[in-house]
């Protein structure tokens, strides 16, 4: 009887399917012009993709039979957006556990971002910021870089966790900085004794049933040593950045600095330690001696920093997509925020590349989005116009090589059409 | 000898036999079509005969169904009718719970239950992840004892989408796939055994045969003493509480997972994806929003408990019709009243009727209250539909179930009636 019903109920995914060999799924878009980002941009060239990766980039491509082909002449075709520092793309409010956990693939805000070009994204638990703009520091939760693949939970993690917080270093009393300070001093000390171990277990010469070493509490700050983990700190203020400085001298390991608002004043200090910054170009401060900002912000920052050889990533003044407030401050329109960097001096593809390929690599995902090159994601959007103007929209985004947002068939922006 | 003969005769003594027939009355028997001017015939609670020329013995209470419509009595898959507060406290994994301990019949709801023509319940426990089993019930009147169709009817689970219950129930499954497991190469070992057993015992029968022929003291030597295998000791009892997760695994304790979102379905898909080799029978209490998981809950087939509304598109006055898209995709739809309150069960019907009019397929809907959720509480050999040999338990209508003006006239539960204008 039972075995009766086990057969009758017996579900998709656990039903034994006949093994064929899988046909590989070719999508091309062709004759846009297509922004690398890191090889230039070719006109009129198609761009191939086979099972969600890109596969060919140029001109005049053949393509496989049963290739699902998009006409995009006229349009631009760039790698997704990538969203450096944000909240609430997929994951809402304030959540315990991993974020994975707790995605939800079928939120209207991935839709949203979808719809803004937005195709990866760091993310925290919380909703900061709101429609009054303001950054928020990290949150020091758990963190994970996201794709905005609607409709298939699996796909969406691409890594977690994705930062080691330190955001309490700059704040932190002496006595509190001299116990980071020693945390790395023991993670050195247990890197040092785990490569005389490897180099004795290569020679044969480890004791009898000699335990391997072990990290005891530094595990992460062996990590940031090893360069196998980022770390984020919030350094809005010339002070907060300076604090930050001596420890990456002594330690360095691979740093994000949050927020930055006056790092144009010591550029070249920030260059030498190989930290990135995340800017908003947008973001104005005056400067004030009574709260310890003597510089304020400047536009010519991103500028400033592309001279000294610093890389940063852009966001929003709020890092999330709004509902609510002044249009034009959130993730609906991140291009917009780069577009500023350019107004103070950036050129146009550094400003490209801080939200595209180097965002994606301060987020640690660089070998996987962030450019138009074979071998990547694909993902990929296409623009009725110049991704920094002001009237361009997106028209299609594709994830991991599906089609999940079409501009006409969507209720957001179908109504507006470019004259 | 007389008394003998006595004893006989009291031993054939007829039991006294209840029928109660409804005569020439539209059926809509929900899965073998609608028939019209049939009489349904009810013996000792279960539906005896159903068809046009139906004897119905003398002393029968009968009921003239002209101008009526039957149909079977409604099931609500998943209802807190009676149910407590839920358990408090220990941790989230309580399969041991059970709302039987909780169910309380008594009370306002349940005096007004029987005008409504819903007959049966899954009534769920409440609390924890792994909440415990829930009941089905029936308007059998009371005590409590004789309402239990199943004590232990499904499991409940609360799904939610965060690390600490999906985390919790990847160990409660891993604990019970350990088992079937356990199980399976036991009953593997246990058979390869018995064929080498049989074997063996073969091979000595044929060698003393053939020892008989010819006895040398030499071969008695050289006989080697070939070791026994043993026997391969049955796995130790599974812990009670693993053991409703075993059974819900195995498919013999259906499930109902309660969901807040689409996308906690697809948690809870995630969650099964890592236990191998079970086929559970489970049934998906869902929000509006369900559409949204269509493709998956249709590559599925899944079974899926919806309230009676519409929803719209995010963001627009687009109507959605969440029960109507997902049996387009082939789900098994049910339907349950919005929630346990007198004025819910009132106005069911005619929130069904609203689906069917924004293109919920009729047929569907009529089994989103009958044999659907029958199904979902394993119970669809009793109950859901107008069959010979299902409980007698029948709704007479005024008219067409989805029709605005139709009333119901009469309930009947076990073959007798609980609800009727005028006497039976």
């Amino acid at each position: 009887m039972s075995a009766l019903v086990i057969a009758i109920f017996v579900f998709g995914q656990d039903a034994a399917k006949k093994e064929e060999p899988k046909k590989p799924v070719y999508v091309a878009l062709v004759g846009g012009d297509v922004y690398t980002v890191t090889k230039g941009t070719l006109k009129g060239a198609t761009v191939l993709v086979k099972d969600g990766k890109i596969h060919r980039i140029g001109h005049g491509l053949s393509l496989p039979e049963g290739t699902t082909s998009h006409d995009v002449k006229g349009k631009r075709v760039l790698p997704g957006f990538v969203v450096v520092h944000g909240r609430g793309l997929g994951v809402s409010g304030w959540g315990s556990g991993k974020i994975s956990d707790a995605l939800d693939p079928f939120s209207e805000i991935v839709k949203l971002a979808l719809a803004s070009g937005i195709t990866t994204a760091y993310v925290e638990f919380g909703m900061g910021g709101g429609f009054w703009g303001g950054r928020v520091a990290s949150s020091g939760q758990a963190s994970a870089v996201v794709k905005m693949s609607y409709g298939d939970l699996d796909s969406m993690t691409l890594l977690e966790p994705a930062a080691v917080n330190l955001s309490a270093w700059p704040k932190a009393t002496a006595a509190q900085k001299h116990e980071i300070r020693d945390k790395f001093r023991k993670a050195q000390d247990f890197l040092e004794k785990q490569k005389d171990f490897e180099k004795r277990k290569a020679e044969n010469k480890l004791q009898p049933n000699e335990p391997p070493p072990q990290p005891a509490g530094v595990e992460n700050e062996a990590k940031l040593l090893k360069g196998d983990a980022i770390a984020r700190i919030d350094a809005v203020t010339a002070d907060e950045i300076r604090a930050v400085l001596p420890l990456l001298a002594d330690y360095p390991f691979p740093c994000v600095l949050l927020n930055v608002d006056e790092g144009w004043t010591l550029p070249d200090e920030i260059g030498r330690t190989n930290a990135y910054c995340v800017l908003t170009p947008r973001n104005r401060v005056h400067a004030d001696r009574s709260v310890n900002r003597p510089n304020g912000s400047r536009i010519e920052q991103p500028a400033i920093l592309k001279k000294a050889g610093v890389k940063f990533g852009i966001i929003t003044l709020s890092p999330q997509i709004d509902l609510d407030g002044i249009a034009g401050r959130d993730l609906l329109n991140l291009p917009l925020e780069a577009a500023f960097a350019i107004r103070g001096g950036l050129d146009e593809q550094t400003a490209l590349e801080s939200i595209t390929s180097t965002a994606a690599e301060i987020i640690g995902v660089r070998n996987r989005v962030g450019s138009i090159e074979e071998g990547k994601d694909a993902d990929l959007i296409v623009l009725d116009g110049d991704p920094f103007d002001y009237r361009t929209f997106v028209e299609m985004t594709f994830v991991n090589g599906k089609l999940l947002y079409e501009k006409d068939k969507s209720p957001y922006f179908s109504h507006l059409k470019r004259k | 000898m007389l008394v003998a003969l006595l004893t006989l005769l009291l031993q054939e003594a007829p039991k006294e036999e209840e029928f109660l027939a409804i005569r020439n009355v539209r059926a809509l028997t929900v899965t073998k079509g609608d028939l019209e001017g049939v009489t349904i015939l009810v013996k000792n609670g279960k539906i005896a005969e159903i068809g046009k020329d139906v004897k119905v013995p003398e002393g029968a209470t009968v009921i003239d169904g002209k101008g009526l419509v039957a149909m079977p009595g409604f099931v609500n898959a998943y209802s807190l009718a009676g149910g407590g507060r839920g358990f408090g406290g220990g941790g989230g994994s309580n399969p041991h719970h059970l709302a039987y301990d909780e169910f309380d019949p008594t009370g306002e709801l349940f005096e007004q239950l029987p005008r409504t023509g819903f007959t049966s319940f899954g009534v769920y426990p409440q609390n924890g992840v792994i909440s415990g089993q829930g009941i089905a019930v029936k308007l059998n009147g009371l005590p409590k004892e004789s309402m239990v169709v199943a004590k232990t009817a499904f499991l409940r689970i609360g799904m939610r989408a965060e690390t600490s219950a999906k985390d919790l129930l990847r160990r409660e499954f891993e604990a019970a796939r350990k088992v079937i497991e356990a199980e399976k190469k036991y009953e593997e070992e246990k058979k390869k055994y018995e064929e080498e057993k049989k074997k063996r015992e073969d091979e000595e029968k044929k060698k003393k045969e053939e020892k008989k022929k010819e006895e040398t003291k030499d071969e008695k030597k050289n006989e080697k003493k070939e070791p026994v295998p043993q026997e391969p000791k049955p796995p130790p009892k599974a812990d009670p509480k693993v053991q409703v997760l075993v059974d819900f695994l195995k498919g013999e304790l259906p499930g109902l997972v309660q969901t807040s979102s689409a996308g906690e379905i697809a948690h809870f898909w995630q969650v099964l994806k890592d236990v191998s080799g079970v086929s559970p029978r489970l049934s998906y209490v869902a929000t509006p929003d369900a559409y949204k998981a269509i493709e998956g809950l249709g590559e599925r087939k899944a079974w899926v408990v919806l309230r009676p509304q519409l929803a719209f598109a995010p963001f627009t006055r687009d109507r959605i019709n969440p029960a109507a898209e997902l049996a387009r995709a082939g789900v098994k739809v049910a339907l349950a009243p919005a929630e346990d309150s007198f004025d819910a069960y009132e106005s069911f019907l005619f929130q069904v009727a609203e689906l069917v009019k924004f293109g919920f397929d009729r047929e569907a809907a009529l089994k989103s209250f009958t044999i659907h959720p029958a199904e979902m509480l394993g119970l669809e050999k009793q109950l859901g539909s107008l069959e010979a040999g299902k409980d007698g338990d029948i709704v007479l209508l005024s008219g067409d179930p989805l029709g605005s003006m139709t009333k119901i006239v009469r309930v009947v539960v076990g073959g007798r009636v609980i609800f009727g204008e005028g006497n039976p």
